[in-house]
């Protein structure tokens, strides 16, 4: 059989099967794949609102179009969150972030879902207010869809920086630092542990340029 | 799935020596630090070795590893083709992540560090985590002593905090090209 009467033949066949579709089985089968999630099905989507009194743990909208088990609304832990210390903490998400998530039973028993988020571990964030003498400034989250949180989840949130130490300045804060932030420019940050960071080091210098004015 | 905390490197190529973990009972009450606590089998005294490939460092043949001390892994058992039940997962620490120099920066593009534990926060100083060669990408191929950020280390004070990122078992300096300079205005008096 040459190639176009195969090819003739398996048309043919297609088309018998679409003619008789009524009450019969699909015509063709997927066959399994490898499966590397067995249990795909156990894993939900999750869009963070507000996060609870326990670090790390969202109050969050299942994404599924009719609720989770009757439910509009469910807790969940972000597992890199897990380690989160209890002093100055923030969040890592913000509102409209969000997770995929599995149930898990604690060692008592209880039944709770824990995930991981779909963000990128380093966001980008603006400064909702002039930098002070100090290693820290407000920002405002943006979030995934690109849109700036001016209030809830993901506002107001302290970043806090690195500066590289120079013993003759003596200075390490922000307005002495390269680079140069004023209020309303963006910076790349990272949450660690519930604290925020800018994520990359400042040079910590004199603002001898600027002073010349 | 389940969570799996590091102890040490096993066989290498990303295979960790790892403590199995479960929620703690009190991880929903309020303000509450860490949400796990080690899994003890029924008979067992304290946590048994458990050994999970890190899937971000299955291509990793030498290198500095990618995890450390207190790193945790979200991990599942995946069947190899002899039929050998393994633990594979993914890490549960950001691909970004702080280390402070350990030595100070001299006449190479590299710098010793040790990385910043995920569990406690503080600079591991020995076992897995600590000792890290950080390489940098520099432009002009200036030594890291004579760049911007001008990072700083002494015995007494310590060193400088700085971003990292594990690429293929190498970790390398975070963020854009670290400039060369001749720190020329900061140094007018």
């Amino acid at each position: 059989m040459s190639e176009v009467d195969r090819k003739i033949a398996q048309l043919e066949w297609e088309i018998e099967g679409l003619k008789g579709e009524m009450g019969r089985s699909p015509l063709r089968i997927e066959p399994p794949g490898p499966v590397l999630l067995a249990n795909v099905s156990e894993f939900y989507l999750f869009e963070a609102l507000s996060v609870t009194e326990s670090n790390g743990i969202y109050t969050c909208n299942t994404q599924t179009a009719f609720g989770l088990f009757g439910a509009p609304t469910a807790e969940v832990l972000n597992l890199f969150e897990s380690q989160t210390v209890e002093e100055d903490y923030e969040p890592a998400l913000a509102a409209g972030d969000r997770m995929m998530a599995f149930q898990t039973s604690n060692a008592a028993g209880t039944p709770h879902w824990v995930g991981v988020p779909l963000t990128p571990a380093v966001r980008m964030a603006r400064l909702v207010a002039p930098p002070d003498a100090s290693q820290e400034v407000l920002c405002n989250l943006v979030s995934c869809e690109g849109v700036e949180r001016m209030s809830g989840l993901g506002s107001g949130i302290t970043v806090h920086f690195k500066i590289t130490r120079d013993k003759e300045l003596n200075q390490w804060n922000i307005p002495n630092s390269s680079p140069r932030l004023v209020e309303g420019e963006y910076i790349f940050v990272e949450n660690l542990r519930g604290v925020w960071w800018k994520a990359q080091t400042s040079q910590c210098a004199k603002s001898c340029i600027c002073n010349y004015s | 799935m389940e969570t799996y905390e590091v102890q040490s490197e096993a066989l290498g190529y990303g295979i960790y020596n790892c403590h199995k973990q479960i929620l703690s009972p009190t991880a929903w009450q309020a303000g509450v630090g860490d949400k796990f606590e080690d899994y003890i089998l029924p008979g067992e005294e304290g946590p048994v070795i458990i050994e999970v490939l890190n899937l971000k460092e299955n291509y990793v043949a030498a290198g500095d590893r990618a995890l450390a001390v207190g790193d945790r892994i979200a991990a599942y058992p995946l069947t190899d083709c002899l039929g050998h039940s393994r633990l594979v997962g993914i890490p549960l620490t950001p691909d970004v992540r702080m280390a402070v120099l350990a030595a100070a920066p001299g006449g190479s593009q590299q710098i010793i560090c040790n990385l910043v534990s995920m569990d406690t926060g503080l600079e591991i100083t020995s076992g897995l985590g600590a000792g890290i060669i950080v390489n940098f990408k520099t432009t002009m191929e200036a030594s890291v002593n004579a760049i911007n950020p001008a990072l700083q280390w002494t015995s007494g004070d310590g060193g400088d905090s700085i971003f990292v990122v594990n690429h293929g078992g190498v970790w390398w300096f975070a963020g854009t090209g670290a400039s060369r300079t001749n720190n020329c205005f900061c140094n007018e008096a």
